[in-house]
């Protein structure tokens, strides 16, 4: 199994002023993620990272090129990639369990079966005992838990997530990296992971895709692409070689940057 | 002063709860009293004659009469299943319309735009075509109902759809959901808060359609009782019937759809 971005290029019809000019967001990307590897693209906004995931996923028309996902040239949306969204997007008229099964109805006709496999995830992400909750009633960081365990429920081939953690408090953060860690860890699903926190990205990566606008034509573009050879669960602090590298090809070597790059402007 | 004011009465809310409830019982039954007191002193003075003015007696004898040995629960039924019936047929109009409004460009451009021009119609002035295409029968009363009431329900329907976060229906999508399942397990469901707003703004323009349209067609109703009123010089029973018409407006709107809407925005998260 193996995700292939063969030279994608994306247009972006701008149209800031009234003016409508044509102008790429990404152009002739490639880029391969195999079996098994937990990838994560780490980029200032608007370098374009969010709209590959979009790509990946089969919401936006590519400009060029083709994504292949196990030899199979992604045209839409399907089940084969799920996504973890930011602002959680669960559906607040289903429960917590209702909301993990969302998607096994197209696997499974049995509701028994449905409900026995949401089970089991819900388990995998500690909120069993919440199953029959609304989505209200849920705090930020169990309905990011249920998000993941929807995504995860149809067993996808290929995890995305955009921002996943972007919303949550530092602590709540942590601990859903560390979880996700865990589960990965268990499951070894494909994993593209959209951040613009440097630590984060380090923290749980195999690799990390640094990716940057240009300046000029605000193309963005794969700036260096890291392997993080480190044994999970990692520490920051084991991490400052890594991180070096990074701040080293977004800012040069005599930069001094915070964790993420809000913090630098 | 004012800021002092709404302290005290956010204060009084944020505290005990069910006092503030019974103040507001307390203030309408003074508020009504006052009002009905007023009616009985300036109708006692005797300036305008009886059958212009009666006095609020006259007026709850009258609805007695009506209950007990003339007609009214039937008047009410009759109107109530007439309104009921156009309404459905609004509803089921007005959600297909929005549906495809918000799903197709053009018709938004076309229809979508129609119908804002539509809404400043007030139902009266289909009153005229109506009776001209459908006779003085039931069939105009409900052509003028559905005409209102299924404007607001596809306006509705069209912006709930278009203020659906795309986030929501990506995750669908990715999940594996597509075409008329989306719109069944996803769109439907997600747009149920701006429906039931939408269906109570219906509702109210279908009453008010509906007692216009009675006014000039045959049969049994509130709108023709009170046309018989007027033609009998009875203003007990005009008044009377309009005081039906608030009564049922005020149950419907503020005690049957505030009641759904609060459940659903609980439910919803809103």
């Amino acid at each position: 199994m193996s995700v292939k971005i063969q030279n994608i290029s994306l247009k972006y019809l701008a149209n800031p002023n009234g003016k409508a000019h044509i102008d790429y967001i990404l152009k002739d990307l490639n880029l391969e993620i195999k079996q098994g590897e937990f990838t994560c693209l780490l980029g200032p906004s608007g370098c374009g990272k969010s709209s590959l995931l979009g790509l990946v996923a089969g919401f936006v028309k590519l400009t060029h090129g083709e994504v292949l996902v196990n030899d199979k040239k992604v045209v839409r949306p399907d089940i084969s990639r799920t996504l973890v969204f930011q602002e959680y997007a669960l559906f607040p008229w289903l429960n917590v369990i209702e909301n993990v099964a969302f998607g096994l109805r197209y696997q499974f006709h049995d509701y028994e079966q449905r409900y026995l496999t949401a089970s089991r995830y819900l388990k995998m992400v500690g909120l069993i005992d919440h199953a029959r909750d609304s989505i209200s009633q849920l705090s930020g960081g169990m309905k990011q838990r249920v998000a993941l365990a929807r995504a995860l429920a149809v067993k996808p081939d290929l995890l995305l997530m955009d921002e996943p953690f972007g919303a949550l408090d530092d602590k709540t953060r942590t601990d859903m990296q560390k979880l996700l860690i865990n589960i990965w860890m268990e499951l070894k699903p494909m994993v593209l992971f959209v951040t613009h926190s440097i630590d984060e990205a380090l923290v749980l990566a195999d690799r990390v895709i640094v990716m940057d606008k240009d300046k000029q034509t605000g193309i963005g573009s794969i700036k260096a692409d890291i392997k993080i050879n480190s044994q999970r669960p990692r520490a920051l602090s084991e991490l400052g070689e890594y991180r070096n590298q990074v701040v080293d090809v977004l800012y040069g070597s005599s930069a001094c940057v915070g964790n993420s790059f809000d913090a630098v402007i | 002063m004012l800021t002092s004011l709404t302290n005290r009465i956010t204060a009084a809310q944020v505290t005990n709860p069910e006092n503030f409830l019974k103040h507001r019982y307390l203030h309408r039954f003074v508020f009504f009293t006052l009002l009905i007191l007023f009616w009985q002193f300036v109708t006692s003075l005797g300036i305008y004659p009886k059958y212009l003015l009666p006095s609020p007696f006259d007026v709850f004898e009258t609805l007695v009469w009506g209950f007990s040995k003339a007609d009214y629960a039937m008047v009410i039924l009759q109107s109530l299943r007439r309104v009921l019936l156009g309404y459905v047929l609004a509803v089921f109009v007005g959600v297909f319309a929005g549906l495809g409004i918000a799903r197709y460009k053009a018709l938004d451009n076309t229809l979508g735009a129609s119908l804002t021009a539509l809404q400043s119609i007030p139902s009266v002035a289909w009153v005229p075509l109506a009776l001209l295409w459908f006779g003085i029968s039931e069939a105009a009363a409900l052509f003028i109902v559905v005409l209102e009431a299924f404007i607001p329900c596809a306006l509705g329907v069209r912006t709930g759809v278009l203020t659906i976060p795309k986030e929501i229906v990506r995750a669908a999508q990715c999940l594996g959901s597509r075409h008329v399942d989306l719109y069944v397990r996803v769109i439907f469901p997600a747009i149920i808060p701006q429906l039931v707003s939408s269906l109570r703004l219906s509702w109210a323009f279908a009453w008010r359609a509906l007692i216009a349209g009675e006014l000039f067609i045959t049969g049994l109703g509130i709108g023709q009782t009170l046309e018989l009123g007027r033609s009998l010089a009875d203003m007990s029973q005009v008044l009377s019937m309009i005081l039906i018409v608030a009564i049922l407006g005020f149950l419907t709107d503020n005690v049957f759809f505030r009641a759904v809407e609060k459940k659903v925005n609980s439910i919803w998260g809103l």
